[in-house]
């Protein structure tokens, strides 16, 4: 594991170096492709105005995905536990995700405001399909043998909820938030487009109409970065829960 | 002997409505081991999942041996076909599960279980913390059948819990059974190998294949009074049976 992330390390850094190089190679105009150090020294140079952008989304993705886990998770569990229910929600679910969340963005900022609120409520809703998809499969696939035994013990709904399908979910979840983790970070930038009053997404919109090329880059760079922070960060936990032995029936 | 569990006239149909198991009688005796012995596809696992009260026959009845319903899924043990120790908890808190489905609490259940194994299976509790991923395939069909077993009731239903199972602990696991039904209880096994018939088993009924139907019942000497030539030559009898019913 440790050498495929120097590996990874080294590959972007050589993609980051090729394009410093391609840059001063072929003096390139910064205001139409800054090199790599162009935009590290726009960064340093508005970096409270940046990070606090910064800060404000990664809490909305972070929010979003933290709300998409938990109703995800039970909204997962109860399709995967109930047939009325998977068979209600099932294609309310699939209709919901054919209508693009950025199109109701502005809906959402008429009736929540342009605070973080609607954000994170954009974000969730992008983040919570996977994880639902992956729970109520996970849960089914949850070995039905042992299902039986525990019906033939005498357990009812609520017990082999609690015993086997709720531990179960667990992992599923897990895998699922990983999709989602990618999604979030876009996710929020596209709700900072629609409106906003703070965010990364809001700043790109602000230097792109006052030409700061070289500031563009940075947001993109720390919006990269925290979409991968995200992502290391669920990887971390699946990880950890697949070493406790959480994954599915042995 | 007295009837613990009766299925009268017991059929179920499969989805295309045609019959899997047909008017099956059957007596399930206090104290005693009966095999239910069949090829692949004769509905043994049906029939056994009709017994502990998990499907509802299409025609026909069952009822317990005192006049009871059977509907509140409590009179049996059950172990199914296949069933595999989860993995998130350890080899202690497997055989825990059916204990802890029955209602006994979380705690309660883990400390009955381990006293199961203590005195059951004292080489599967060497392994007790381990967690299920790392046992073997036959120390993972102990697990559960020593938690199935570990739940009182009186009848006790099998279905082929000891198929990765070594001839050791086979032998073993057949003279529990042999125990338990000594103690009064009634334990049903499901078997396709009829010599695991012919060693451990008081009576045993044969079903033929689709629809599965009673074809022959065969009440042997006792087990204890059986030696190794008297079970060949009951084996070699089942096997024709079998063959038969195949054809």
């Amino acid at each position: 594991m440790r050498s495929s992330f120097l590996r990874t390390l080294a590959a972007l850094l050589l993609m980051l170096g090729a394009w410093e190089a391609a840059c001063a190679a072929f003096e390139v105009d910064p205001s139409t492709l800054p090199a790599p150090s162009d935009a590290w020294t726009a960064f340093t140079g508005s970096q409270d105005v940046l990070l606090r952008a910064l800060r404000t989304t990664a809490i909305e993705a972070l929010a979003g995905l933290a709300a998409a886990l938990l109703l995800g998770g039970l909204l997962g569990l109860a399709m995967a536990a109930f047939r009325p229910i998977r068979a209600t929600f099932e294609p309310v679910l699939v209709v919901s995700q054919t209508i693009p969340v950025i199109a109701i963005a502005p809906l959402l900022v008429t009736w929540l405001g342009f605070g973080l609120l609607p954000k994170i409520v954009v974000v969730a809703l992008i983040a919570i399909f996977p994880i639902i998809v992956a729970v109520a499969q996970g849960v089914r696939q949850a070995d039905s043998a042992v299902d039986e035994l525990l019906r033939g013990a005498g357990a009812g709904r609520w017990r082999r909820l609690r015993l086997v399908e709720l531990p179960a979910a667990v992992p599923a979840m897990l895998a699922g938030a990983r999709v989602s983790a990618l999604l979030v970070v876009p996710g929020a930038v596209a709700a900072e487009l629609v409106g906003a009053t703070d965010g990364l997404g809001r700043l790109l919109l602000i230097y792109d109409r006052d030409g700061r090329t070289e500031l563009t880059f940075a947001c993109v760079l720390l919006l990269a970065a925290l979409g991968l922070a995200l992502w290391t960060l669920v990887s971390i936990a699946d990880r950890w829960s697949a070493r406790r032995g959480l994954v599915g029936s042995a | 002997m007295s009837a613990l569990l009766r299925a009268e006239g017991v059929t179920v149909l499969g989805r295309s409505g045609e019959p899997i198991i047909d008017r099956i009688d059957l007596e399930v005796q206090r104290g005693e081991v009966l095999a239910l012995l069949g090829v692949n596809g004769s509905g043994k696992t049906t029939l056994i999942r009709v017994l502990a009260g998990l499907v509802a026959p299409d025609a026909g009845a069952l009822t317990l041996g005192d006049g009871g319903e059977p509907g509140a899924r409590r009179h049996a043990a059950y172990l199914p076909q296949l069933a595999r120790p989860v993995a998130w908890r350890d080899a202690v808190g497997n055989a825990a599960l059916p204990l802890e489905a029955s209602g006994i609490g979380r705690r309660t259940a883990r400390r009955a279980a381990r006293e199961a194994l203590l005195a059951h299976d004292p080489a599967l509790m060497r392994r007790g913390g381990r967690r299920a991923a790392s046992l073997s395939g036959g120390e993972r069909q102990r697990l559960l059948l020593a938690g199935v077993l570990a739940i009182a009731r009186p009848i006790v239903l099998l279905d082929e819990p000891l198929g990765a199972v070594d001839a050791i602990e086979r032998r073993a696991a057949g003279e529990r059974l042999r125990a338990l039904s000594a103690s009064g209880s009634a334990v049903v096994l499901v078997t396709h190998e009829p010599t695991e018939a012919a060693r451990v088993a008081d009576r045993i009924v044969v079903l033929g294949r689709r629809p599965g139907t009673v074809i022959a019942e065969r009440v042997p000497p006792p087990p204890d009074r059986r030696d190794a030539e008297l079970q060949g030559l009951l084996a070699a009898d089942l096997l024709e049976l079998l063959a038969g019913a195949a054809a």
